[in-house]
């Protein structure tokens, strides 16, 4: 398990990460999904051991990880960009892998290179964009890690080797048990992986909860009337927000229940309905306050 | 197929087992037969095998499937379809809601039966 209590950090006395707290258990994936800017890849490095917390802790199975080579050996870690030495060919980064990471895998990482395809023998300035990532991602699995820490791992990859990834994730999961935080922007693909997701928002966690809590909590309900009603009316347990268009009322709320629709039928609306709520469209919701995206028609 | 939306507001461990639930009523999976681990279902959905060992559970708590250990798992042979009585319990109350939903809606009673019967020859389940 990781638990991140009370985490903050600075850089250049700019608050970035403030009061975190996360707990991440064994086996499990954990999405971090937040806006450009927010912090993400400041909190993965923190969770890597990179950088030193200003105040807070972070610990794996009870053990703190900045500059503890035991734990930071079985963390493996997909940053968003490339940090490989460029000058190194392929086979050289491999080498110096073996030589770090004590349980490296090479039978792993040749597998992994039968549906990656790298060539062994180019300088890593000579890789493209998604050959990169894929090499980042091919050594973090192959250290046999028993925690992986992927920054956007998606992004610059086609979308069939997006799929194969995606399962070689999950394969990781229900093989070894391993756990994932993986933080992107692909919020569809995150929704079919993940066991919980977190937001952060502005340094901060602004919702936290199991994916398939989510979608049983947070809904999207049009009602209408046929005798004028106030917004006050609507405003029930957990709405973030109602708009009006015409007669027709959209709420939102993250506390949804049967209590809450008997609420709704009270006041005699013309109809209720049920919008399916996407991950993405509950993201927009809870970090795009003040937006108004609504549609009657859709 | 088994079809998995993850934009739906309905969990995806409980699309999984309505889906399975659905191909065995339809005939597509039956009594004895075998259906995908838990690792190949993941794989073959790309969606978290947590959330399949879910849909798998409530599936064997219902009695529909059973996991021999070392051989997979399978379809019940003689699945009882004679319902529980909570189970009847729950599929009345229910049904009162969506029955409420749809006069709410405007639909009468006749409707309403059209459409279930309907439903009944869609799924397969009104020839026994």
């Amino acid at each position: 398990m990781i638990e991140v209590n009370n985490l903050s950090y600075e850089i250049d006395g700019k608050q970035i990460l403030n009061n975190i707290n996360l707990k991440i258990n064994k086996g499990t994936i954990f999405g971090i999904i937040g806006p450009n800017g927010v912090g993400k890849t400041t909190l993965l490095r923190c969770l890597t051991g990179i950088y030193k917390p200003i105040s807070g802790t972070i610990n794996y199975d009870g053990r703190e990880v900045y500059d503890n080579i035991e734990v930071k050996g079985q963390i493996g870690y997909v940053a968003d960009e490339n940090i490989m030495q460029t000058k190194f060919k392929v086979k050289e980064v491999l080498k110096y892998y073996k030589y770090t990471y004590d349980a490296f895998d090479e039978n792993k990482f040749n597998e992994l290179n039968k549906i990656f395809k790298i060539p062994e023998n180019k300088y890593i300035f000579q890789l493209s964009k998604g050959m990169k990532m894929r090499l980042s991602i091919m050594l973090a699995f192959s250290i046999q890690a028993k925690y992986l820490i992927l920054d956007e791992p998606t992004s610059g990859l086609d979308a069939i080797l997006k799929n194969k990834l995606l399962n070689i994730f999950l394969d990781e999961v229900f093989e070894n048990n391993t756990t994932i935080v993986i933080s992107s922007h692909h919020l569809g693909e995150l929704e079919r992986i993940c066991d919980d997701v977190a937001i952060l928002d502005e340094g901060v966690v602004s919702y936290e909860n199991s994916v398939e809590n989510m979608k049983n909590k947070i809904k999207k309900i049009q009602v209408a009337f046929d005798k004028p009603i106030s917004e006050e009316d609507l405003r029930l347990k957990g709405t973030f927000k109602i708009t009006k268009v015409g007669r027709v009322f959209t709420i939102v709320t993250d506390e949804y229940d049967e209590e809450l629709v008997k609420s709704l039928k009270e006041l005699n609306p013309l109809f209720i309905e049920e919008i399916d709520l996407s991950l993405e469209d509950i993201f927009i919701y809870k970090v795009d306050k003040e937006a108004s995206h609504e549609k009657i028609f859709e | 197929m088994l079809k998995v939306d993850p934009r739906s507001s309905t969990p995806i461990y409980e699309q999984i087992q309505l889906g399975i639930k659905e191909l065995i009523l339809k005939g597509a999976l039956q009594g004895g037969e075998k259906i995908p681990s838990v690792r190949e279902m993941a794989g073959l959905l790309t969606i978290n095998p947590n959330t399949i060992s879910k849909a798998y559970g409530e599936l064997e708590r219902e009695g529909i499937i059973e996991t021999l250990r070392g051989k997979g798992t399978f379809v019940v042979e003689n699945y009882n379809r004679e319902a529980d009585e909570s189970k009847m319990q729950y599929i009345s109350e229910e049904l009162k809601k969506i029955i409420l939903e749809a006069s709410y809606n405007g639909m009468n009673k006749d409707s309403f039966v059209e459409l279930a019967l309907k439903i009944f020859s869609e799924l397969g389940v009104d020839k026994k």
